[in-house]
């Protein structure tokens, strides 16, 4: 498979804040990739740079093969992409009518006919004006205007974020269907549970770097959560042994857990053997507790051995060539 | 669902956002051609005033339309979901390009177009038309310069509002760019004017420098702008490593330049660490923040306030006291030298428009900034007292004010002459400019409270309070309000905004607070006019049976079909008389004096050698020419004297009888004379020789008909009292005080209540008719009104007249109509009747 989106060593710098240090990322056709991170973790400032609003500091990224930043590509790129925000503005003074009309100025013909059936499948009522829809009906109508021209790759930025449960789940459900399509979509947020539902890929961004990056299934088989019992707070414990690598750690008084790549089993043995610890018992590692000691563990606890900066990857296809 | 192309879509969608601003200028530009007209003095002076409305409707729309095109996108949003579609930047930019410009041509078409209906329907007639068109088409400032300064403002208002961060920065650039290019080429051409004294055509030079200057200055906002619109519409450039370290960010700013010298103070690494802020350190600042001492939150909010709009709040200052200082310095009544004269007055007119607007931008601060992203939900949502933030909104505005209008007490302390310059001339001027300056910017803050677009609001508020000013003086001029009841709308407009905070906080801007916010108006706009409404309602009305008698009879006289309009045998016949005058006499009048008095009211019929006569004058005529044959028989009574009184005698029965027939006041009572004077020709004993039986029997028939002649009065009565609005056909605006071809006397003040007055009195007038018509002749009533008629009539007849002979007086201009009616004559009449019959009852 292609790459989608093919980023490589982007950098964005603002004043006092650097949102993105060096991110390097692929994303495959027809995959549902999912964009991890807290709040300031940079994936708007990402995301701004694929749709073209936003020119990098340094770096070279490529959708679908076009380059966002040069204005000539911009806008083909924008042509075979569809964006929704956290919070889309709209022209709220227009009906769903009016702005699907609209809309489609800008669009291959069929698109109002799409328009519509999504307005229809999402039960949306034509003639009222978007300042009178519920939060939930303004995403709905973005979602629908972003798939209206069928576009090859759909761009979310938290996209469900502020929404109700069952809005969300029609969201996801139309992600997977439009991944059902062989189109590619790039979801960012910060949801764990639903990314865990539909993403088939996950990056973790934290502070401008990518912490983590893989398939989730791989990433969850591949990655274990140790938990030490210490009879002391001050007791550190070594390196695991290799071809293990210790990602990330968190202490919390007498208990350490240490998210760790390999054999979780046997490096919780390991250091089951090391003077003060009590107690050490390993467990595959859920997509919460990844999250989680991939940023709260790297601020806090990440040690001067650079385990925090080199961002794991599985052996997956979008490994970088 | 037919598929756009781009350019209709983002001309559609362009021109939709605009409407709002464009029907808002144009009703307020109707609403204040409709107040110019209606208040007397400056309708007095509507052909000067109109011109002045039609400028001030396109400016106000081209100080907007770029602003908001461009301005409100942004502070929506919008402008972003639009960059995420695949359209070129320079559709987008064109687009709000040709959307501004065409529509600042229809502004100015329908403006053109308004001020020809106001002038066509209102004001009146057709020279007038004339005169404004030509006033409008042979300046050259009004079809040249406008039109260029026009364009000029809406393209930099595109450009500006590309380039600033906020639709109300942009406003403010805006001014003072536009302040800047016309004191400078207002200098400068004044400059040259001086120093090149030999220009011939001094509105031309001023014309063609203006119009060259604002059009380079036109081209280059275009290329700016449009620069300006395609760096926006890119991907946004990364800033440059210069532009993030942060002790070369904004120097001026206080608290980042010393944070940047501790940071200095630091240590190296530390300093790094400091160019790479994240989130977590975001964090720490805040926490810092807390630190700060907790204030009570009146402080708070005051201070939430000034820093949100400071750089408004600086701007309104800045204009206040330039206005306020070069207005004490330079005195309007001051005579300057030649040269200083051409500079400074133009200078003042704009320094006073300037603080005019920043009145009212002072007053739409105190709502719009919180309006912006609906901020002011942050104070609602932590249950702040409505009344609280109201206060905190209010107060720094007034307190400005308050600042400003002291300043401009001390500058006239300092600068006025010694006799201006009283401690009461003083205060009163304090108070003065302190209630103007209150009162505009309590309405503005009513407008913003109410308009939710900061662009529509700032752009409409000096049009607002222009349109109360001119409401105020009509209230004054012409529902007679009292003084002290002006205040009274804008106190009320204050208090509808304390009360709506609540809602307006909520952001429950549904239609029960528009509609609170209208009723608020309306009352307030009702309350100055009361007295005058009341005054009108109180006065006597006209009494119900005779209305009806009266609606009944104009009925019988509509079918009748037989009116004043569609009998033109009286004019006709009148004029054929003027042959008669042309006649030869050949008899030598014994009486000199008595035969030069007759020519001499002959010749005082000035209308009879070139035009038709009027009504009055043939009938003038008639007699005098009917009296002079009547002395010629009397002196040679010949077949040719006789027949000739026989056929002027004949002529004026016919006469009476047509203007009876004629439905008209004027007419019968005219029609009533000439029976008085034919009844006076039967004093003459030997009448019924000089007429012969058949005409004398005609004319007795004719004059003791008294059921006839009432009749007629009666319709006469009914056709004028439906016929108010018109007079001799024509539309006139103070019908009501024409009364069937009579004046009934007009107050100059032209008020309203004082225009009902006369309308009632009219009506009354009219009863008092109708009531008499059911006398007889000779009891009380008919001699009270014929008592009430004889000023009037004594002060017509001259004492000099001659018995026999009557003058049909000037009754168009002083006369009351039925001035005759129930008089002596009509018992004559009747008795010449009665005489009649006893003498062909005696003759068999």
């Amino acid at each position: 498979m292609s790459d989608v989106i093919h980023i490589q060593n982007l950098e964005m710098h603002f004043r006092g804040c650097d949102a993105l240090r060096g991110v390097d990322l692929q994303v495959k056709a027809g995959t549902v990739f999912a964009l991890l991170g807290e709040n300031g973790a940079g994936k708007t400032t990402l995301i701004r740079i694929l749709t073209g609003f936003q020119k990098p500091s340094a770096g070279q990224c490529l959708v679908l093969g076009l380059d966002p930043t040069k204005s000539d590509q911009c806008q083909s790129l924008r042509q075979r992409t569809g964006y929704v925000s956290d919070a889309p503005a709209l022209y709220d003074w227009m009906n769903v009518g009016e702005i699907g009309w609209f809309a489609s100025a800008f669009y291959a013909l069929g698109f109002a006919d799409r328009y519509r059936d999504a307005v229809e499948h999402y039960q949306l009522p034509l003639d009222r004006k978007i300042k009178n829809l519920s939060k939930g009906q303004r995403a709905k109508v973005a979602l629908a205007l972003a798939l209206a021209h069928e576009p090859e790759l759909l761009i979310l930025d938290e996209p469900t974020s502020g929404l109700d449960p069952i809005v969300r789940r029609e969201f996801l459900e139309s992600m997977i269907a439009v991944a059902a399509t062989g189109r590619t979509v790039f979801l960012s947020s910060h949801q764990i549970a639903e990314v865990e539902r539909v993403a088939d890929v996950i990056a973790i961004l934290n502070r401008g770097r990518i912490q983590l990056v893989g398939k989730l299934d791989e990433l969850k088989d591949a990655i274990s959560m140790v938990t030490l019992s210490l009879s002391d707070p001050l007791v550190s414990v070594p390196e695991p042994a290799s071809p293990n690598v210790l990602l990330a750690e968190i202490s919390e008084g007498r208990q350490k857990q240490l998210v760790v790549r390999g054999d979780g089993e046997s490096v919780a043995e390991q250091w089951l053997d090391c003077p003060g610890v009590v107690h050490a018992q390993s467990r595959p590692a859920t997509l919460e507790e990844l999250f989680v000691a991939c940023t709260r563990g790297n601020a806090e606890g990440a040690r001067s051995t650079g385990v925090s900066d080199a961002p794991y990857r599985t052996t997956m296809e979008s490994q970088p060539s | 669902m037919n598929q756009p192309s781009i350019a209709v879509a983002l001309a559609w969608k362009d021109f939709r956002q605009i409407r709002p601003l464009i029907l808002t200028v144009l009703g307020l530009g109707f609403l204040l051609n409709i107040l110019f007209v209606a208040v007397p003095p400056i309708a007095d002076r509507a052909i000067l005033a109109l011109p002045f409305v039609f400028l001030v409707i396109p400016m106000v729309f081209a100080t907007g339309v770029g602003v908001l095109l461009v301005g409100h996108e942004k502070d929506q949003r919008t402008l972003g979901w639009l960059r995420t579609h695949p359209i070129p930047a320079q559709r987008i930019a064109s687009s709000k390009l040709f959307v501004s410009c065409g529509s600042l041509l229809m502004v100015w078409i329908a403006s053109l177009l308004i001020d020809w209906i106001m002038w066509q329907f209102f004001v009146g007639v057709q020279p007038g038309v004339a005169v404004f068109l030509d006033r409008v088409l042979e300046n050259p400032f009004v079809l040249v310069v406008f039109p260029c300064l026009s364009l000029f403002m809406t393209l930099a208002g595109l450009g500006l509002a590309w380039h600033c961060s906020s639709s109300r920065n942009a406003l403010m650039m805006l001014i003072a760019c536009c302040l800047m290019v016309l004191i400078v080429n207002l200098i400068v051409e004044r400059f040259l004017q001086i120093q090149v004294s030999n220009f011939s055509d001094r509105v031309g030079w001023s014309m063609v420098w203006f119009t060259v200057v604002i059009g380079s200055n036109t081209l280059i906002a275009l290329v700016l702008g449009w620069y300006a619109s395609q760096r926006y519409l890119s991907p946004q450039r990364a800033p440059r490593s210069w532009e993030i370290t942060p002790w070369s960010s904004t120097p001026w700013n206080l608290s980042r330049l010393s944070a940047a010298r501790s940071s200095a103070a630091r240590s190296s690494t530390e300093r790094r660490r400091t160019a790479t802020w994240s989130a977590s350190s975001s964090l720490r600042t805040s926490v810092d923040a807390l630190a700060f001492p907790i204030v009570p939150p009146t402080p708070a909010l005051v201070w939430q306030f000034a820093i949100q709009n400071r750089l408004t709040l600086i701007a309104v200052l800045g204009f206040l006291v330039v206005a306020i200082a070069s207005t004490a310095a330079f005195p309007f009544s001051e005579p300057y030298p030649a040269p200083m004269v051409e500079y400074i007055s133009p200078y003042l007119q704009l320094l006073i428009v300037l603080a005019w607007i920043a009145c009212c931008w002072l007053g739409c601060t105190v709502f719009q900034g919180d309006n912006l992203g609906d901020r002011i939900r942050f104070l609602a949502d932590r249950g702040v007292s409505p009344g609280r933030v109201w206060w905190s909104r209010v107060w720094i505005p007034i307190v400005l004010i308050v600042l400003a209008c002291s300043f401009r007490m001390g500058m006239r302390a300092l600068h006025a002459e010694p006799l201006d310059r009283t401690a009461t001339m003083l205060i009163r001027d304090f108070f003065l400019f302190l209630g103007g300056g209150l009162a505009i910017v309590i309405a503005c803050q009513w407008l913003a409270q109410c308009i939710k677009s900061t662009v529509v609001s700032s752009v409409v508020a000096p049009i607002f309070v222009f349109v109360l000013l001119i409401y105020g003086m009509f209230c004054v001029l012409n529902m007679e309000a009292p003084w002290w009841l002006l205040p009274a709308p804008i106190l009320l407009l204050g208090i509808a905004t304390r009360l709506q905070m609540k809602a307006w906080m909520d952001r429950a801007l549904n239609r029960t607070y528009y509609a609170i916010h209208g009723s608020f108006l309306a009352t307030g706009l009702l309350i100055p006019i009361l007295p005058g409404l009341w005054s009108i309602m109180t006065l006597p009305s006209m009494p119900q049976e005779i209305r009806r008698e009266l609606e009944e009879k104009t009925l019988q006289v509509g079918t009748d079909g037989h009116s004043l309009y569609n009998n033109e045998s009286i004019e006709v016949r009148f004029n054929e008389s003027s042959g008669i005058r042309t006649a030869e006499y050949s008899l030598r009048f014994n009486d000199e004096k008595r035969a030069r008095k007759i020519e001499n009211i002959k010749h005082a019929v000035h209308p009879l050698k070139e035009t038709r006569l009027s009504r009055r004058d043939s009938c003038q005529f008639l007699l005098s020419e009917l009296t002079l044959s009547r002395t010629a028989l009397d002196f040679e009574p010949s077949d040719a004297h006789r027949d000739r009184y026989r056929e002027l005698f004949a002529g004026t029965l016919t006469a009476i009888e047509d203007m009876r027939a004629a439905h008209r006041l004027k007419e019968l009572d005219l029609s009533e004379m000439l029976e008085i004077a034919l009844l006076r020709e039967f004093r003459s004993s030997s009448i019924r020789i000089d007429l012969g039986d058949a005409l004398h029997a005609r004319a007795i028939a004719i004059l003791a008909d008294a059921s006839g002649r009432d009749e007629s009065r009666r319709r006469a009565l009914a056709a004028d009292w439906s016929r108010p609005k018109s007079v001799n056909g024509a539309t006139g605006v103070n019908a009501n005080d024409r009364l069937g071809g009579y004046y009934l006397g007009y107050q100059p003040t032209g008020s309203f209540p004082a225009m009902a007055r006369v309308a009632r009195r009219r009506d009354l007038l009219i009863s008092k008719l109708w009531k008499l018509l059911r006398a007889k002749p000779g009891n009380s009533s008919s001699s009270e009104h014929r008592a009430l008629s004889s000023f009037e009539r004594d002060s017509r007849i001259t004492s000099d007249s001659f018995p026999g002979f009557v003058w049909v007086d000037q009754a168009d201009v002083y006369g009351e109509p039925g001035m005759h009616w129930r008089g002596e004559w009509e018992i004559e009449a009747s008795e010449l009747a009665d005489r009649l019959t006893a003498d062909t009852n005696a003759s068999p």
